[in-house]
């Protein structure tokens, strides 16, 4: 269970996911993610989330952190991976840089080059000396102004207005940030003073609770719809694998649901990584699953369902993969080195 | 009981394998992929090579070897003839003469119409007329997920010829007919926005008061709802093939990224993953291939059919999730991607999963004497 405060704030989160953002889901996915959308989003404190007050943030703890990314989620994806990426990458990598208030008022964005974080061969070139040149792949958000590197020291730097897109990638998912490669070209940087490490110790809760969000807005769907189309005389939740199987997933939503509630109160690095690995499992399965239950009508855009299934792909390989983070469970679980052989 | 397919499939195989390699460009996959345009330029070159033989098992691996290499485009190649067994079966000569033929020759290209935006497993529950009014047949109803349909030259219709006789009797009164796209009261919009299969082309139908010359009635008129379930132990087998290329396909680039990166493939969660698929492959290829050697002996075994299906149609879903998952935003960044998103129709089209499911079960107590 949720505190009073924490319901209060999710039913304005839940209001503002249904009024704003759900009538532009479509939009969203095709021409990503607009101004008004943005201004929507920075006017509710939700880019600033992690932000202090006095940042034009709404310092908000982590139990609303999970809370605001989760039902972002469940309408959309993409927004909630925007605010993902402004808070616990820009935000948090900013430190205690003027730009976190411009972000966070709507001034201008920023963003994370994942390529070289993820640290692939094949996802970038550059080279820093004085300044910074070369190129990056893997870039969300590629209009945004500020640019924050790996300077693949482990440590993280800032640059301005520097870099340009020169290619869009094929996006399986978050189609409604642009994922590109850009080319730098910066005669300055700044070191933020932040580690790269400590970011990452810190994305595991929010990706589970986008993941979440995922599952959540996929079995909603699939139940709603089932209790409304028919085949073979009977509603689709009338047969028994239909009804069994959505009942059974959103059994496993609750649970997990609660699990991620009680992860963000108490928080532990091995639940992050627990919940991270099941959500993100069951994210997959639900969205088949509602895909499924749609039938053909789910391929289509159209009926919104489509999206959670690309995206909780992508969601689980974006930031790393399969193998990375079964190593890092594994050392937890075990309390040290397990599973390297 | 030999396992290993003739040598001239054998041969088939590797020509068609060569044609997609040289052929299937990955870029221009994208592109077709990114604006849902159908691939006309690879119909073209793979009609002027030969690629498309009406051998069922030449077919049947030629499928399974061009989804391999990319589904959108593979699935252009030999999309255009959908259907062109119905006529091959049932059709009069007149009807095998104007429609088949062209087809055959790749002249043209047909479509079969059998869901509605109100039935799509439910073959039974369609809503579509063809009715006889003043010794003409009329067509009035709409069509939807139509593969090809906005750019067939005609598609085979299933509609009702009359209502059922009683709610057990729901399968009864159906027939196909032969209807020519430029006719009076066709109409037709190609369906945009879908998650994958986006090379190839689909549309919702609409038929306004069609005249529908009694020359194109395919078949017996009343019994259509049995025409389309024996045309899905063809389709169903063909729809196996497909699933089973794109996990082949799946594998093929996991394999390479373990073949060429000792440190990936140094793990073993990596080997028994790749172990685990291609277990799941072989197992879906034999059921496939077992369904196939009955239906081209002309004694289908719809239990086995469906079991094709539905394993063969996880499999691929399976398999490009599991690949995905391990070669991480270096897979997502490359065509796994599209692979992935083509996947899953397998899944839904000719007789979702489900569907699958319950003839497996029915056709078993069948067998049994419990049905």
């Amino acid at each position: 269970m949720i505190d009073e405060e924490h319901a209060v704030l999710e039913s304005i989160i839940k209001e503002f996911a249904s009024k704003e953002i759900e009538p532009k889901v479509k939009s969203i996915e095709v021409n990503g993610i607009d101004q008004d959308i943005l201004q929507k989003l920075v006017s509710q404190g939700f880019l600033g989330a992690l932000a202090s007050a006095e940042n034009g943030g709404a310092n908000l703890d982590d139990l609303g952190y999970v809370i605001l990314l989760r039902e972002l989620a469940s309408s959309s994806p993409s927004i909630s991976f925007l605010v993902f990426l402004e808070n616990s990458f820009v935000i948090k990598s900013l430190n205690n840089d003027p730009s976190i208030k411009d972000i966070s008022i709507g001034n201008y964005l920023g963003t994370f080059a994942f390529g070289n974080l993820i640290g692939m061969k094949e996802y970038g070139k550059i080279s820093i000396n004085e300044g910074i040149n070369g190129y990056l792949r893997a870039v969300f958000m590629p209009e945004a102004k500020i640019l924050l590197i790996d300077n693949g020291k482990g440590e993280i730097i800032k640059t301005e207005n520097c870099h340009k897109i020169i290619k869009n990638e094929d996006q399986l998912g978050f189609r409604g940030l642009k994922f590109s490669t850009v080319e730098l070209n910066c005669k300055d940087y700044v070191k933020t003073g932040v580690k790269t490490s400590e970011i990452i110790r810190n994305i595991h809760l929010p990706i589970a609770a986008m993941a979440i969000g995922i599952a959540k807005g996929s079995i909603l769907k699939a139940i709603d719809y089932a209790g409304q189309r028919e085949a073979f005389m009977h509603k689709l939740k009338d047969f028994e694998p239909i009804a069994f199987n959505l009942s059974k997933a959103y059994s496993e939503l609750e649970v997990l649901n609660n699990y991620l509630i009680e992860a963000a109160i108490n928080r532990d690095y091995k639940k992050d990584l627990m919940i991270k690995t099941l959500a993100l499992d069951f994210a997959k399965r639900a969205s088949k699953l509602a895909l499924q239950t749609h039938g053909g009508y789910g391929y289509l855009l159209d009926f919104g369902i489509e999206k959670f299934y690309r995206d909780s792909m992508f969601l689980s390989v974006v930031l790393g993969n399969e193998l990375f983070d079964l190593k890092d469970l594994s050392k937890e679980i075990f309390g040290g080195e397990a599973g390297f052989i | 009981m030999d396992f290993d397919l003739p040598p001239e499939i054998l041969e088939k195989k590797k020509k068609v394998r060569e044609f997609a390699l040289k052929n299937f460009d990955m870029e221009k996959a994208k592109y077709y992929d990114l604006n849902e345009k159908f691939p006309f330029e690879i119909r073209k070159k793979a009609l002027e090579e030969g690629i498309i033989e009406y051998d069922p098992w030449a077919l049947l691996v030629t499928i399974e070897e061009l989804f391999r290499v990319d589904a959108g485009m593979g699935f252009s190649v030999f999309s255009p003839f959908f259907g062109n067994e119905n006529i091959m079966l049932l059709g009069t000569d007149y009807q095998k003469k104007k429609y088949l033929e062209p087809v055959l020759k790749g002249e043209k290209i047909m479509g079969f119409a059998v869901t509605e935006p109100v039935a799509g497993s439910d073959v039974a529950g369609i809503q579509s007329r063809i009715e006889k009014k003043d010794g003409k047949w009329i067509l009035n109803g709409n069509k939807m997920f139509i593969t090809n349909g906005s750019i067939a030259d005609f598609l085979v219709v299933l509609a009702r010829n009359g209502p059922p006789p009683s709610q057990e009797k729901r399968h009864h009164n159906m027939t196909f007919s032969i209807v020519e796209m430029n006719w009076k009261g066709v109409s037709r919009n190609k369906l945009t926005g879908k998650m994958g299969m986006r090379a190839s082309d689909t549309a919702e139908i609409i038929f306004e008061n069609v005249e529908v010359p009694e020359e194109n009635i395919l078949g017996e008129v009343g019994k259509g709802f049995y025409i389309a379930m024996q045309f899905f132990n063809i389709s169903r087998i063909y729809v196996a093939a497909m699933a089973l290329g794109i996990a082949q396909g799946a594998l093929d680039r996991l394999l390479n990224r373990a073949y060429n990166d000792k440190e990936f493939s140094s793990n073993e969660h990596v080997q028994f993953t790749i172990a685990e698929v291609a277990t799941r492959i072989e197992a879906a290829r034999l059921l496939t291939y077992k369904a196939a050697t009955y239906l081209f002996q002309m004694n289908p075994d719809p239990v086995l059919t469906s079991m094709a299906k539905y394993y063969a149609a996880e499999t691929g879903t399976y398999a490009t999730e599991r690949v995905l998952s391990l070669l991480g935003l270096d897979g997502a960044l490359t065509e796994l991607e599209r692979i992935f998103r083509d996947a899953k129709i397998n899944e839904i089209w000719e007789g979702s999963s489900e569907i699958e499911e319950l003839t497996i079960y029915r056709m078993l107590m069948k067998k049994y004497g419990g049905i």
